[in-house]
């Protein structure tokens, strides 16, 4: 019976430690500039909101979620608040993890449970006057956060479903590839067609499969190489923000997810939307 | 000339000259710039072409070796091709090149053992074993260009 429930633990800690790897969690909370203690927070997250500083989300009992109960963690993720009842800033991609199937949240407790404990202290956001107060993100999300788990969409494929979840849920891709409006929420309308303004003053591309401004002129196996290795289609290897997001992400995901992620990306609404004259990533 | 007129003319043309040159690159930095931006451009079509051979997108499988061999000899030109300090033109290399040298020469050579491991597999066991090795130097390219080459505008 032990050995059974053991078995089982590491299981769902594997699918856990695969999961923080497909939700990109590495690359925000983890300092790694600094050389900071993995998932101990601190790096900072340069937004027009002002500087946010993404916390330990080690299980130290004071400095990170160790004195946190499971539901906590998956009220955070589903919901976007906090154990006090306070809801979290939409920097934190609650608005795509809400999307997470609830095994997919045990796992990564699980999972978590299980990293190596930072004493790390968390840095208080460096935030504009107005987003000061955490009641506007109560009123944000009145307007804005629309929960729910991911639906799939039974006229296509499970590998197509299996790539809308990932990007949807996990690896929220539309949170940094959508422009936003001036409140900080995404334009929908122009869903995955590239931010001017997006992380870090950078812009991000437009990802549809529109042929002049988008990825329209990728062919699924350049878009599989890169997804995977950060391989562009002339063996350039990209060093900007991407960098983070497949290092110490999407590298680590199976060959099937990352097919799956391009086979639903490939299939986006192309939208015509030219992101250049805005500061483009290396 | 009246002595005001040919000390406004002296300053004058100092400033002008000065405004010239700011804008301009030296023939010899540009020289330097296209240098190093073609043997990066090399490093770069050498290891797509390896990369093809390697996930099977054409099964030219005895010529990975060749081009694994190009490439181990296209990064022993880079640490030359950034020797020379330059100032503007259409470059997006960083000062920090040149300032914490240090640290760029640390990550070419990163680069070097990485090209030569895979070298070493590619010899030794194929694209199989090649395809190994390829993720370091994908990561050796992406840590460089991650601190010493400025974003795109």
């Amino acid at each position: 019976m032990a050995a059974e429930t053991d078995a089982n633990v590491e299981q769902l800690r594997e699918r856990g430690a695969y999961v923080l790897r497909a939700a990109g969690c590495v690359a925000c909370h983890t300092d790694e500039e600094n050389d900071g203690a993995f998932l101990a927070g601190g790096r900072a997250l340069e937004t027009p909101f002002g500087t946010f500083y993404p916390p330990n989300i080690t299980f130290d009992r004071e400095h990170g979620i160790g004195a946190w109960q499971v539901q906590d963690f998956i009220r955070a993720l589903s919901h976007g608040v906090s154990p006090d009842g306070s809801s979290y800033y939409p920097v934190f991609p609650y608005t795509s993890y809400t999307r997470m199937r609830r095994e997919d949240m045990f796992a990564l407790w699980a999972y978590l449970a299980s990293v190596p404990t930072s004493a790390r202290k968390n840095t208080p956001h460096d935030l504009v006057w107005y987003m000061r107060f955490r009641i506007a993100n109560t009123m944000w999300k009145l307007l804005f956060f629309d929960p729910g788990v991911f639906q799939a969409d039974e006229k296509r494929s499970t590998s197509w479903n299996r790539g809308a979840y990932l990007v949807k849920a996990m690896a929220h891709c539309g949170e940094c590839h959508t422009p936003r409006t001036a409140f900080g929420s995404l334009d929908r309308d122009l869903a995955y067609a590239g931010a001017k303004d997006g992380p870090e003053g950078e812009s991000t591309p437009n990802i549809t499969p529109d042929k002049r401004t988008g990825i329209g002129g990728w062919s699924r196996s350049e878009l599989v190489d890169y997804l995977s290795e950060g391989m562009l289609p002339d063996g350039d290897f990209a060093g900007g923000l991407m960098a983070g997001v497949i290092g110490d992400g999407l590298k680590y995901l199976t060959s099937e997810d990352v097919q799956a992620i391009a086979e639903f990306v490939m299939t986006l609404p192309p939208i015509a939307h030219d992101v250049s004259g805005g500061k483009s990533g290396g | 000339m009246r002595t005001f007129t040919r000390t406004i003319l002296t300053i004058g043309s100092a400033i002008a000259l000065t405004a010239v040159t700011a804008l301009t690159v030296s023939a010899d930095d540009e020289e330097a710039i296209k240098y190093r931006q073609s043997v990066m451009k090399a490093n770069g079509g050498l290891i797509s072409g390896a990369v093809a051979i390697i996930k099977g997108k054409v099964p030219y499988k005895d010529d990975l070796v060749p081009l694994a061999t190009g490439l181990n000899e296209t990064a022993k030109a880079v640490p030359n091709a950034f020797k020379e300090k330059t100032s503007g033109g259409d470059t997006r290399a960083k000062p920090e090149i040149w300032e914490d040298a240090g640290d760029f020469q640390q990550k070419v050579k990163d680069f070097q053992s990485a090209t030569a491991d895979f070298l070493a597999a590619a010899k030794s066991g194929g694209p199989e074993a090649a395809g190994a090795k390829l993720g370091a130097v994908g990561d050796a390219c992406t840590a460089c260009h991650k601190k010493f080459r400025a974003k795109k505008s």
